[in-house]
């Protein structure tokens, strides 16, 4: 094999050579054969896709797809707001429970957004989908840790182990909160087109849904109780993907097919 | 012409356009009938990118059958995507940028690096070809060090080398910013140069 040659920085357009590459280029050059085939089984993938129920909604623009998920699960939350709004809403402060209701939404939106985000663009690298996921969680965290206007400021650090009692009285919440998230998450499936980071940006989402929908709901300002209940949300939405993940690692339905 | 008939008062005669073989149309003229509902356009951009994609990612998954599957779903994403196709947009990178992802989440569903290593029975008694059994050999050790590349480098060396796309269109297919993108070349060049020596050697 003869040495590669030794150039210069790619500091220009073009190729930086390595002859062994070249000969590989020059030998690779050749037409694949049956393309025929090749065509044949696409057009029948190809019909197969488009015969899938529902398969509309994934062909439906970027645009289109983001703004359907993002209003249906606005219409989710606030319609539910709106019918079981929380018993103090006439004495809690508005501007309070305005801002609240703008960072989880925004939250909502930007998440659904980017795990709805064409299959043309690149996949996101794995630092950027954490940090986007810890970001989304971490805005849920905030909204739980500042407490109630009639509840003492108790710092993270002094909050010391989570009491039976908590755990008790919020799973009424969280059973509402995966009722609104649930929908959100399978809206969100349904209209994505298979980036690999979508299921989980998905599972975030649902989970601030869930505590959009909580914030608008439950009166409740004790701290422990809004991070069990509320924020744990969408922890609990991730977890229960990750174990279907595993589930399904450990038993393949069909092997063959990757999941795009 | 549909700009002009609803400004003008009076119906617009459309002159038939010279009839055009579809393989003399741009890939973004093909994409434009395809999604005017034009079927034998899809083909052609088949038969265009097709040859190209599989010779792609032939380099990087073990079998001519994994090379067809993630061919076959390339196409199949394009075909999902293809309300997104805007007038202007480009359709190369479009293609390749599919392509890579699915490659790169191939790459990470096997977990390790995908090293193709040399089997010189394989290669000495593979009766499918003509070619030297030297250049046969040579063609897979330079396989096999770009396979030892770090995924990141990997990706750039396939757009860069082997599919000769300047930097730009590299960067815009991989997610990063040029200059990011050039030293990855540069750092992946220093590495195959050290790989394929080390391969002389031995």
């Amino acid at each position: 094999m003869t040495e590669p040659r030794p150039e210069p920085s790619g500091a220009t357009n073009a190729p930086i050579r390595v002859p062994a590459i070249d000969r590989v280029l020059v030998d690779d050059a050749s037409t694949p054969a049956n393309s025929d085939a090749m065509f044949a089984a696409l057009e029948a993938a190809v019909a197969k896709q488009d015969g899938a129920p529902l398969a509309g909604a994934r062909a439906l623009s970027t645009t289109a797809r983001i703004v359907a998920t993002i209003a249906f699960s606005a219409l989710l939350v606030f319609g539910f707001g709106a019918s079981a709004c929380r018993h103090d809403v006439a004495t809690y402060p508005s501007s309070r429970l305005f801002t609240e209701a703008l960072f989880l939404s925004l939250t909502l939106g930007a998440t659904l957004a980017l795990s709805l985000r064409p299959i043309t663009r690149p996949a996101l690298r794995r630092p950027a989908l954490v940090a986007s996921i810890l970001g989304t969680l971490a805005v849920a965290l905030l909204v739980a840790l500042v407490p109630g206007p009639d509840m003492p400021h108790v710092p993270f650090s002094e909050l010391g182990p989570v009491p039976r009692l908590h755990w008790s009285s919020g799973i009424p919440c969280i059973g509402i909160g995966m009722v609104i998230g649930v929908p959100v998450y399978m809206l969100a499936r349904l209209f994505d087109r298979g980036h690999r980071a979508s299921p989980y940006l998905s599972a975030a989402a649902a989970g601030v849904a869930g505590n959009l929908a909580l914030a608008l709901h439950c009166p409740s300002g004790d701290v422990v109780h809004k991070l069990t209940a509320h924020a744990s949300l969408g922890f609990i939405f991730l977890a229960c993907l990750l174990l279907a993940a595993i589930i399904e690692r450990r038993f393949p339905t069909d092997p063959g097919t990757p999941r795009a | 012409m549909l700009a002009l008939s609803l400004i003008l008062p009076f119906p617009v005669v459309q002159v038939p356009p010279p009839m055009v073989a579809l393989g003399d149309l741009s890939d973004e003229e093909l994409m434009s009938a395809y999604l005017a509902g034009d079927a034998a356009s899809f083909r052609v951009l088949f038969e265009r990118f097709g040859p190209r994609i599989q010779r792609m990612v032939r380099r990087h998954v073990p079998s001519d059958d994994d090379a067809r599957d993630l061919v076959q779903q390339t196409f199949l994403q394009l075909h999902g995507a293809r309300a997104d196709f805007r007038p202007g947009a480009t359709l190369r990178p479009w293609i390749l940028t599919i392509a890579m992802n699915l490659l790169r989440e191939r790459w990470r569903r096997a977990k390790r690096r995908p090293t193709v290593e040399l089997d010189e029975q394989a290669l000495e008694s593979d009766a499918s070809t003509s070619e030297p059994l030297e250049r046969r050999r040579e063609r897979a050790r330079a396989i096999a060090a770009v396979a030892q590349l770090p995924e990141s480098q990997r990706e750039v060396i396939e757009l860069h080398w082997f599919q000769e796309l300047p930097f730009a269109e590299v960067a815009d297919i991989v997610g990063a910013n040029e200059g990011a993108v050039r030293v990855r070349a540069h750092r992946a060049y220093e590495r195959l140069k050290v790989l394929l020596a080390e391969e002389v050697r031995s």
